[in-house]
């Protein structure tokens, strides 16, 4: 069962590596910049991911704090003049204290009440985005800032470089002590405290780690599109996020990889039916994964194998008993 | 070991817990029984501060452990076996017995302890299996030995027999003997089944209404009045 796992892990990695080769050979800049945002996206999913699939926490609002990430960067690049780099990571270093409002609820709040406190932070922050016009240039947003790199080959593997990065940070400390504390959580509190967790420490960390991803992957969309609006923050944004999570399989490392690539492409290649119906269809899409695969595509893969492999034990069966009806029919 | 000393708790009108004072000392196996609603359950959880209490003080090795957040009094070296049975569903048995020790870092130590406890309780081959997968002994199983991971000297056990059939009955008693016997483990066992508390337990205190009405030895507890009058009630003369 482990070694197929692995396989199963294994065999996954290597189609989203080919997948995301693929607009390198093309080298097309429209499918570059798609496929550049798909690998942002996965950041952010990733680090959704950590929060509600690992550590049980809902929160409905993710964009907030990818946005905070995208203004911190722009504004501190064009303010202050600040390398691009050193603007990104300030972008995730202060979502990840903003992190920290968005943990303080959960130590108190439980269920719808916890999630309509997630909604009410992330709204306040996009309306800040939007009404302090002074700062924010409001809803015309901030777009003067410096792009990642010039060359949009190079742009886009280094988006790469970010997501793999992210992806085995994730790993490590999914894998850790820390992510067994966070499991721990999201499957009884109750219990994780009457086990010696400090369950308070752990959410909180859980937030400050998931938001500092989601400001990363926010500051990084900055700069790679060169625009941000406070639609960045809005909740269609934070319901993208989490459809990504669910479509490609929750509590999983590589799922919400899965799922940003899924729908991202299904958007942007239904985009002939226009910019109405091929969210529609998207929807659609998704509601019968989630329907039929609560688990996700990482499910949907499981059950074809598991489907495959009860196809084999009938065949088997079958020849068992056709050797013994051969058996009985020579007696 | 554990000393409770005019422990009050209120809810809203009604006292489920009404001046009560008790001391386990070391090496004992203690049980509180009394009739539904009687404050038992209570105990336990003001002991473990998943409740306030009103009033009253918890002292354990000496030191006042009541306001203590859960896992601090944990740490202290108390644990608790829930009424209904609660283990980590959909994470394998042997991460279940990681979670206890996740602050110390020696992995071999850890993984040690796991197998060791596993054997001991008979589910060392189920390791790897979800441990939602488990029937629901194996499950009982599984949580004393989550419970027993952080290698506590006080163990509570809130109806750790409730819906075990006579076989499984008597194995828990003799699991929890020998832990005493061997290891020096502390019990406080809140229990409907009269007869396994009778057969386990060296002392006993009875609570009616949230109140202490007797302690004493199983022997002494079953000839009391006041016991018989509140699990029976009273007769007309």
């Amino acid at each position: 069962m482990a070694f197929s796992n692995i396989r199963n892990t294994v065999l996954f990695i290597i189609t989203i590596i080919v997948i995301f080769i693929l607009p390198i050979f093309y080298r097309n800049d429209y499918l570059l910049r798609i496929f550049g945002i798909m690998a942002i996206y996965s950041i952010i999913a990733i680090s959704w991911d950590i929060l509600y699939g690992f550590a049980g926490q809902l929160s409905f609002g993710h964009a907030a704090l990818m946005g905070v990430g995208a203004y911190t960067s722009a504004l501190l690049n064009l303010n202050f003049g600040f390398s691009v780099w050193l603007c990104i990571i300030m972008g995730g270093l202060l979502s990840a204290l903003i992190g920290l409002v968005f943990a303080f609820p959960s130590l108190r709040l439980r269920g719808p009440y916890f999630v309509i406190s997630t909604i009410a932070i992330s709204e306040t922050l996009r309306l800040i985005a939007n009404n302090w016009i002074e700062v924010t240039n409001g809803p015309y947003g901030l777009y003067k800032f410096s792009p990642l790199l010039n060359d949009p080959l190079q742009s886009y593997l280094l988006c790469l470089c970010v997501m793999i990065i992210c992806i085995l940070f994730a790993y490590y400390i999914i894998k850790s002590r820390i992510g067994l504390a966070f499991q721990s959580i999201r499957e009884d509190e109750v219990l994780a405290s009457a086990c010696g967790i400090n369950t308070t420490f752990f959410k909180v960390l859980a937030f400050f780690i998931s938001a500092f991803l989601a400001g990363l992957g926010g500051a990084l969309y900055a700069h790679y599109v060169v625009i941000v609006t406070p639609t960045i923050m809005g909740s269609s944004i934070s319901c993208l996020i989490m459809a990504m999570v669910l479509v490609g399989g929750k509590g999983t490392i590589i799922g919400p990889v899965i799922g940003a690539i899924t729908l991202y492409s299904l958007i942007e290649s239904l985009r002939f039916l226009g910019v109405v119906y091929n969210l529609v269809i998207t929807s659609i899409i998704i509601i019968l994964i989630i329907l039929f695969f609560p688990g996700g595509i990482a499910e949907l893969f499981k059950t074809i194998k598991s489907i495959s492999h009860l196809k084999s034990i009938t065949f088997s069966n079958l020849k068992i008993k056709k050797i013994i009806f051969t058996y009985h029919g020579d007696d | 070991m554990l000393k409770v000393i005019n422990l009050t708790k209120r809810f809203g009108g009604i006292k489920a817990v009404d001046n009560c004072s008790f001391e386990i000392e070391e090496r004992r196996i203690f049980g509180l029984i009394g009739p539904n609603g009687s404050g038992k359950s209570t105990i336990l959880n003001i002991i473990m501060n998943f409740e306030r209490p009103d009033s009253g003080h918890i002292y354990f090795k000496n030191e006042r452990i009541d306001g203590l957040k859960t896992h601090q009094i944990v740490q202290k070296g108390i644990a608790m076996l829930f009424q209904n049975t609660r283990i980590f569903k959909r994470m394998s048995v042997i991460d279940n017995l990681k979670i206890p020790l996740i602050y110390i870092r020696e992995k071999e130590k850890i993984q040690e302890r796991a197998i060791e406890l596993l054997k001991f309780f008979d589910i060392y081959h189920l390791k790897d299996e979800y441990a939602g997968n488990l029937s629901y002994g194996q499950q009982r199983m599984l949580e004393f030995a989550l419970v027993l991971m952080s290698n506590p000297d006080l163990i509570l056990l809130d109806e750790p027999v409730g819906g075990l059939n006579p076989i499984m009955v008597k194995k828990i008693n003799d699991i929890i003997k020998e832990l005493r016997n061997k290891y020096g483990k502390t019990f406080l066992i809140v229990e409907h089944n009269i007869p396994f508390v009778m057969d386990t337990c060296e002392k006993i205190m009875v609570l009616d209404a949230g109140k202490k009405i007797a302690e004493g030895s199983p022997e002494e507890i079953r000839r009391d009045k006041r016991v018989i009058e509140a699990y029976l009630g009273k007769t007309e003369t």
